[in-house]
């Protein structure tokens, strides 16, 4: 029986519902599911304090709560490591991560998701955003909701998007 | 931009970005549940903070009660520009509870519903809103990693009296309700609020934030009824206490009322963002907010913090 069948309730529905897609958009900024499940946490945790489970536009806040308070911890994990001098350092301690299959190959991964991480909090937030969302599986439809902008616009903006992530990416890495 | 080049951005993008998270949705409730996040919500620290809204939407909470005719009137009369404690006992409150409904003495509508939009940044809400918005200068120690930002549009709310409704109510509750005024019978009054700011600000750690609040005054018109009659009115209410009677009665002609159960709360004026405001702390220590007015917005700062730090934040907004 699912959550959602066991409790019938619109707040635990919600969460059944939704905690899987926080998770996943929060994890295109954090690269480390563990991360983007305590950024899903947190963000519940506000979301019982400000909104109603009945709001249309819950799943909306959701996602984009999700973003903000991933990217938040990255800013702030960055700003701490720029004060303990260690900003040289990728990554700092090695994540296990799934299918790696020897020390190099955890290496690089890590160096990788570290790179990913320092070019999404480089973007402008709105790029970020179109970019955690999108590829945390949501339509373009859901998109536009959460970021109040028009969904035929979607495709240009991720374009655009894309490009300066790259960019980005490419200046992390060489 | 020529498409394969966008191709390979788009494919980038895919390689960096995507990958999918296993989630196992029942264990995450059962942390969340669990959790010091899902428990922040709990009694002791919000009762500073429900006092705060409590005030922030005083007007709200009493125009549609008879007690909120009487403040209806009063701030239609005259221009509230600070905060007056009321006293109340548990007692006193679980009894003023009859009056929570009020369709039960009239007519409500809700003619225009405030929306609430989110914001990412303080410098994105200030084209949303027509005041000049403060944000502090000063956060408590491990505060401003989380914070998110509200703005709830203008909104407007009528109740028209009518004995008929009150008569009924009476009957149905087996209370004595006074008869209500000729002059009161048939009068609308309209609450007014303006746009709100609201800042929310989080450790992203154990839980702890505290709220900024920045409103313009609510305005209410009445169509008929005068002041007097209205205070009357409330006044001859069952189950009003003397006491609260007389803290009505002595109320300033400036000062918006603040409910304070004093069970479980404690007020003080104190001087504040260079004027005086009204702070409110919980019993326990656990929690504080302070209330004030300035340049005509009221703010409001409250959260589960110490006193000293409610106090440093609303001293160092700009």
């Amino acid at each position: 029986m699912s959550l959602a069948q066991a409790v019938p309730n619109r707040f635990e529905d919600l969460f059944a519902r939704e905690y899987p897609r926080v998770v996943s958009v929060a994890y295109r900024i954090t690269r480390d599911s563990a991360d983007a499940e305590d950024v899903a946490q947190e963000v519940f945790a506000q979301f019982v304090r400000m909104r109603r489970a009945s709001d249309a536009k819950a799943p909306a806040w959701l996602h984009v709560a999700a973003i903000h308070v991933a990217l938040n911890g990255l800013r702030s994990q960055r700003r701490r490591r720029e004060r303990e001098g260690r900003a040289a350092q990728p990554g700092g301690a090695l994540h296990s991560t799934a299918g790696a299959a020897n020390p190099e190959q955890l290496i690089e991964q890590n160096f990788d998701r570290e790179c990913v991480r320092r070019a999404l909090v480089r973007l402008a937030q709105k790029d970020a955003e179109i970019l955690a969302l999108r590829y945390g599986g949501l339509s373009y439809r859901e998109i536009a909701d959460a970021m109040h902008i028009d969904a035929a616009q979607i495709g240009t903006r991720l374009a655009r998007a894309e490009r300066a992530f790259r960019r980005e990416l490419e200046h992390e890495r060489i | 931009m020529n498409e394969s080049n966008s191709v390979r951005d788009s494919a980038i993008a895919a390689t960096a970005l995507g990958g999918e998270v296993p989630v196992d949705v029942e264990a995450a409730y059962r942390r969340f549940k669990g959790g010091p996040l899902a428990k922040a919500g709990t009694p002791r620290w919000l009762l500073p903070v429900a006092a705060m809204a409590t005030a922030a939407a005083f007007a709200c909470a009493f125009v549609f009660t008879p007690l909120g005719g009487y403040a209806s009137a009063f701030l239609t009369i005259f221009q509230p520009r600070e905060f007056q404690p009321i006293t109340l006992s548990t007692a006193d409150m679980h009894q003023l509870r009859l009056f929570r409904n009020a369709d039960e003495i009239g007519t409500q509508r809700v003619v225009m519903k405030p929306r609430r939009t989110y914001f990412s940044s303080v410098s994105a809400a200030q084209g949303h809103v027509a005041f000049a918005l403060r944000e502090p200068g000063v956060l408590p120690s491990g505060f401003g990693i989380v914070h998110s930002y509200f703005v709830f549009s203008p909104g407007a709310l009528s109740l028209t009296f009518n004995a008929v409704r009150a008569q009924a109510f009476a009957r149905r509750s087996h209370e004595t309700l006074p008869p209500m005024p000729p002059s009161l019978n048939g009068t609308t009054v309209m609450l007014r609020s303006g746009d709100v700011f609201n800042a929310h600000y989080e450790t992203g750690k154990n839980g702890r934030f505290f709220e900024l609040i920045e409103m313009q005054g609510p305005r209410v018109t009445s169509t008929g009824a005068s002041l007097q009659t209205l205070k009357r009115y409330v006044l001859a209410m069952p189950k009003i206490s003397p006491a609260l009677a007389s803290q009505i009665q002595a109320l300033g002609a400036n000062s918006i009322p603040v409910p304070v159960n004093i069970d479980k709360q404690h007020a003080q004026h104190v001087s504040v963002d260079g004027v005086q405001g009204l702070a409110i702390g919980d019993n326990t220590g656990l929690g504080a907010g302070v209330l004030w007015q300035k340049d005509g917005i009221m703010y409001v700062v409250g959260g589960p913090l110490s006193m000293t730090d409610v106090l440093t934040v609303a001293n160092g907004l700009r």
